[in-house]
């Protein structure tokens, strides 16, 4: 299990290489830098911008650019913004936890409400199932966006249901906070919760006509056991494998989501600073959801092992 | 099953809109009052009789976009609206804009008087005495030298402040209270420049690496307000400055709320929530009029002000394409311009036309010029005669076998050019014109037009001063890095550009700007469209408000409740 | 066509064949069904037929609703182009648009008094077109580099699946911005090659899954023992056998592409205006909905986006079982 890991840990370091330099490529890429955004209207001399561009490094070819980050990054200094001159350290640790809070209840929600969801949608053949498995795959139907607005017209709307506040996450306390991340952490929830059913009664109902479920059965197990305990922890592989890949979005946060509801985190933060050419700010992103990405890869790996004593984890890689 | 779904679908967002229209059960029952004839055209009511002001309170307002940083100084922070509206209460100048006359000269504001050579080139400052900064600290010359000097220092991020500073010769500080700026050449705009805009900035807080100056974004100042705190992302607030050294504000706090979307800055408003709605879309501002049930709140509960500030949008064609080098194509591409539909459906009857690049309503524009009508066929007719005919059949003119198709250029954002390109570009094809649009983000935009990569762009010129120099814009010699990003070139508008540099007297200077503004509407270097008012709503319990070209006063805010 | 008389035996998806039927139908006949120009007219001695498509230069600048002096005319069943505002349509009503459905408008006009029904008939070519091509291009790159991935192993395999994690964390919106401001066209291209060049990982993924288990089994060790081609074995004998999942994957693909079109469309990165999409119906009705309350630029797009994705997805399901009971 150690050499495991730390090979697993070695082979994160091609991929984060990987991320970075496709960010750092592409950023630049896009025409326009950051000294320019507001020279238009107020005329600045240009020797002094060019001056203060080779003050930031910015007139050096770009593998020589992308050196000098990485060799700040490793010593975790990512800089300071172009735009506000703030530490990128320091816009990342304020946004970062914001996400992670609004984000991270999503996925704990979808994941939590999925799996209870999805077993009795495998193994109830009512007429309320069909009505749930409907009502899951119309909600996935409608943009997160389209229903963050309508979310706000009904709850939080002086003629409707004044009930929730509309945005930010609140001055303080815990209930104003609680009160604060009803909204935004609903709209983020539907649409993972409803890939998420239908993956765990997908699971589940092949799960459900496997031989060893038929054989427990036989053996006279009752049926909630079969369900809950044989069946479920092998249709637990491709959830896993699910919340795997949505932690990195996670973290990455949803720009729409964070842009109606105001708040200020990583997915405003990564959009805000790729439209102003905020290059530190950029990158900066851009480590932390590759960092958060390998882990979250990681993680899904070791889990699998826990769930499934069949996969040896030397063999998943 | 499924289209069964699909219609409750459909019913419930109906039902969500629908129950908006559901009365208010707070004070339902009397009948909405038609909204007074102030309140419609946006006129805040003049202050009551018999009313004292009072202390305390909480003055809460809305701003659409968060400042980057809370300075003059530094280019990338000190972006002009924003740096206006956040900064203001907090930074002094020496001298400041009469509201009540923006045209003449300035009031003292930190300094108590000043005196000006009769080369115009020395400006003596007195200023006044016991000012201290919010930290204390007592406020001398030596402070607006050192503002100075860290200006001019090259290495530093200040070269947009650094511009109004190009002529200077030196800053001296004889003595703590007497301020001496020495120019190199006279220049009309320059004392009042300096005057105006230089910031009283504690000389100790200048020092270090001038990126990383925490003043930056915890600013000190001498202002009415001192700065508290600052919630990135959101709000930002500022408490009365007890030592300030001339008529304290009344209110406790400001807090100033920093909301992008502009639906949800509506619904905001309609719970209430801010004493000083900005920016109101025209949309919603027409919207809130009938006296309606729904619209109680507003009608009852806020007073209306539309103020005509200095900003003017204008389209800019790129001079340097073959076809907009011709003033003749020009003038026909502004006569298929739907001007009336804009105002009627866009601007829905709020944006005065314009025509002028100077302050609208005093003398420096010439009030004989009106914009052009819309008039198709005499475009039509100009087109042909300058050589712009559809040649090949295809329906789009042409000329040298170059096709009179072109692009305009919008930032993903504006709401307006969303709206008024795409009326715009089938008027055009009415004439056998073809106007593409691009969006870019404004990132991508700015250095665009930077790089004077570009058929057409809309803009908008602000400023905060009555008195204005067009040079920047309008001056062959800007063409290439200024803010003559079209390639305008007229020899006869340089010459007098130039000489209005050197023109100290207002009356005289005027005459010349007419003439400036003659010649601009003759080559019709842009298409001017018309002036931005600032829509804003003020909550009933709100006084002392009084929108200017410098914004509001916010030490004379009082609450009545 | 099998497929299709296979789908349809499929009781289950039959009503969201029907309504992709009437979508892509709409799609692909928008010209004939919503244009400023009519089917046919004779006019200043000349006629027309289907000036909608061909759109002649004699009739440049004029529209059904202004054409004057015609002998006869057969119109559209809907009178107005999507990119129709009222500076061409020439109406006149007392408020500024939008305006609600009427006898005009059946479902209303948008902003600037383009007709809705107009622009979501031709919005839903741009979307699909925006949807499908990006699950071509995400699955032609997605089934090479899986296959390729999966067959050849070793070190390549490692090299590419150190690639497919970079892609998967890598944020569209950069790739997105980046690709705009560089490609510089008004085509639709760009949207669809930077969602597609970003969405192919769950397509290798699952290929080079697919490939794994099948390269073991009997037939193709066979086809090796002969002494088959290495490319020959992919090509005919992995990616053929891995065709039914990535088929599933493809399906769900097209709604995911649908739904990431509205939610660009909204933060200002979608199509060029004027073109129509249901994203840009959508990103209106949010300015609109409260002030003045323009419910039908949120319903009717809404209700096109839901239908889509749900039948898509039903499809999906179908395709699902049918590639299952298949195998």
């Amino acid at each position: 299990m150690k050499r495991y890991l730390l090979r697993r840990l070695l082979l994160m370091v091609p991929t984060f290489l990987g991320i970075t330099v496709l960010t750092f490529a592409v950023a630049h890429l896009a025409p326009g830098d950051p000294l320019q955004l507001d020279q238009e209207t107020v005329g600045a001399a240009q020797a002094d911008v060019a001056k203060q561009r080779a003050e930031k490094g910015l007139d050096a070819p770009l593998p020589v650019q992308y050196g000098r980050w990485l060799s700040r990054v490793v010593r975790f200094d990512f800089g300071r913004s172009y735009i506000d001159q703030r530490p990128v350290s320091e816009k990342l640790a304020e946004a970062l936890p914001r996400t992670a809070l609004v984000s991270g209840l999503a996925v704990l929600f979808a994941f939590g409400l999925a799996v209870p969801l999805g077993v009795f949608l495998a193994t109830r053949k009512t007429l309320l199932s069909r009505a749930v498995s409907a009502g899951l795959t119309v909600v996935w139907g409608v943009p997160t966006f389209w229903v963050a607005v309508l979310l706000l017209l009904v709850f939080s709307n002086p003629r409707a249901l004044d009930v929730l506040p509309m945005q930010g996450l609140g001055e303080g306390g815990l209930v104003d906070l609680a009160w604060h991340l009803v909204l935004p952490v609903a709209c983020l929830t539907y649409p993972t919760l409803a890939i998420a059913t239908r993956q765990v009664r997908a699971a589940m109902q092949e799960a459900l006509t496997q031989d060893y479920v038929k054989a427990a059965r036989a053996r006279g197990i009752p049926e909630r056991r079969v369900v809950w305990r044989h069946a479920l922890r092998n249709s637990l592989l491709p959830v896993v494998t699910l919340l795997g890949f949505s932690l990195p979005h996670v973290l990455g946060g949803s720009v729409v989501i964070e842009r109606v509801f105001g708040i200020p985190g990583m997915g405003l933060l990564a959009f805000d600073s790729v439209g102003t050419r905020d290059y530190p700010t950029v990158m900066g992103v851009a480590t932390v959801m590759a960092v958060a990405t390998l882990l979250s890869m990681l993680a899904v790996d070791v889990a699998y092992g826990f769930i499934d004593p069949r996969i040896r984890v030397e063999e998943s890689s | 099953m499924r289209v069964l779904l699909t219609g409750l679908l459909a019913s419930g967002l109906l039902g969500a809109c629908t129950c908006q229209k559901k009365p208010a059960e707070l004070d339902a029952g009397a009948p909405v009052p038609a909204p007074s004839a102030e309140w419609m055209q946006g006129k805040l009511p003049a202050p009551k009789p018999g009313e004292a002001p009072k202390k305390g309170g909480t003055f809460t307002l809305r701003v659409n976009l968060e400042p980057t940083g809370l300075t003059r100084l530094h280019d990338q922070m000190a972006e002009g609206t924003m740096t206006r509206l956040t900064v203001g209460p907090i930074y002094e100048t020496l001298g400041r804009v009469d509201p009540k006359a923006p045209e003449g000269p300035l009031l003292p504001l930190l300094a108590e008087a000043w005196e000006e050579s009769d080369d115009h080139l020395t400006l003596t400052v007195r200023l006044r005495g016991g000012v201290r900064f919010h930290d204390g600290s007592p406020l001398t010359a030596k402070d607006f030298k050192a503002v100075v000097d860290v200006i001019l220092n090259p290495k530093n991020a200040t070269a947009a402040i650094r511009n109004y500073l190009a002529d200077l010769d030196a800053v001296t500080a004889p003595d703590e209270r007497t301020l001496v700026v020495k120019w190199k050449r006279p220049y009309f705009l320059a004392n009042r420049t300096f005057l105006g805009t230089i910031p009283a900035m504690p000389a100790k807080a200048l020092d270090g690496d001038f990126d990383a100056l925490p003043i930056h974004r915890a600013p000190i100042g001498t202002g009415p307000f001192r700065f508290e705190k600052w919630e990135a992302g959101s709000s930002m607030s500022y408490a009365r400055h007890d030592g300030y050294w001339g008529q304290k504000a009344w209110v406790d706090r400001v807090v100033i709320r920093f909301v992008k979307d502009e639906t949800v800055a509506a619904q905001l408003w309609e719970r209430g929530e801010f004493d000083l709605m900005t920016r109101i879309p025209p949309t919603v501002w027409r919207a809130v009029e009938a006296p309606v049930e729904a619209n109680r709140w507003a009608i009852t509960g806020y007073q209306r002000s539309a103020f005509v500030e200095n900003t003017y949008t204008w389209i800019g064609w790129n001079e340097r394409r073959p076809f907009f080098g011709d003033a003749r194509v020009r003038r026909a591409l502004a006569l298929l311009y739907p001007r009336e539909q804009v105002a009627r459906l866009v601007d829905l009857g709020l944006e005065p036309p314009t025509t002028c690049p100077y302050y609208a309503s005093k003398e420096s524009c010439d009030p004989a010029i009106t914009p052009l009508p819309a008039d198709p066929g005499g475009a039509r007719r100009l087109l042909d005669e300058a050589g712009w005919k559809d040649s090949d059949g295809d329906g789009v003119r042409d000329k040298d076998g170059v096709p009179l198709r072109f692009t305009f250029l919008a930032t993903t954002y504006s709401v307006k050019l969303g709206k008024l390109l795409p009326l715009f570009q089938e008027a055009l094809r009415q004439g056998g014109v073809e106007g593409d649009i691009e969006r870019i983000d404004p990132g991508a935009y700015s250095s665009r037009v930077r790089a004077r990569d570009f058929d057409v762009i809309a803009m908008s010129w602000s400023s905060t001063d009555a008195v204005q120099d067009v040079f920047q814009i309008f001056h062959s010699s800007q063409a290439k890095e200024g803010s003559n990003s079209v390639g305008y070139a007229n020899p006869e508008v340089d010459a007098l550009l130039e000489q209005i540099r050197t023109e100290f007297d207002p009356k005289a200077r005027a005459a010349l700007e007419r003439q400036v503004h003659r010649k601009l509407f003759d080559d019709q270097v842009y298409l001017f469209l018309s002036l931005r008012p600032q829509l804003d709503a003020v909550k009933n319990r709100v006084r002392g408000l009084v929108p200017g070209i410098a914004w509001y006063r916010l030490q004379d805010v009082w609450l009545s409740e | 066509m099998k497929g299709l008389r296979a789908l349809w035996a499929d009781r289950a998806a039959r009503p969201a064949v029907v309504a992709l039927g009437i979508l892509v139908g709409a799609a692909v006949f928008a010209d004939f069904l919503a244009s400023d120009l009519p089917l046919a007219v004779r006019v200043d001695g000349q006629t027309h037929l289907f000036p909608c498509v061909t759109r002649p230069a004699a009739l440049r600048g004029r529209s059904q609703a202004t054409l004057t002096g015609t002998e006869w005319m057969i119109r559209t069943p809907i009178p107005y182009g999507p990119a129709q505002t009222i500076a061409a349509t020439g109406e006149v009503r007392d408020g500024p648009p939008p305006w609600g459905p009427d006898g005009a408008h059946w479902l209303g006009t948008d902003e600037v008094g383009r007709d809705v029904l107009a622009r979501l008939i031709h919005g839903a070519r741009v979307s699909l077109f925006i949807a499908v091509f990006t699950v071509l291009i995400a699955v032609g790159v997605g089934m090479l580099i899986g296959g390729v991935s999966g067959y050849l192993g070793g070190a390549t395999d490692a090299v590419l699946s150190r690639l497919l994690e970079v892609m998967t964390t890598f944020p569209l919106v950069f790739f997105l911005i980046a690709l705009l401001s560089v490609l510089r066209t008004q085509s639709l291209w760009p949207l669809v090659l930077a969602l597609g060049l970003t969405r192919w990982t769950d397509v290798a993924r699952l290929v080079r899954a697919e490939v794994l288990k099948l390269k073991t089994l009997d037939f193709v060790l066979a086809a090796r023992a002969m002494g088959a081609s290495p490319l020959r074995i992919v090509t005919r004998h992995l990616l053929p056998n891995a065709l039914g999942p990535v088929l599933v994957t493809a399906t769900f693909g097209v709604a995911a592409a649908v739904l990431l079109e509205t939610a660009l469309s909204f933060l200002g990165l979608g199509v060029a205006p004027p073109t129509a999409s249901w994203g840009e119906l959508l990103t209106q009705a949010h300015r609109t909905l409260v002030h003045p309350g323009a419910w039908w630029l949120a319903v009717f797009p809404g209700v096109c986006i839901a239908l889509t994705v749900l039948s898509v997805n039903a499809l999906g399901e179908a395709v699902r079982r049918k590639v299952d009971g298949g195998v």
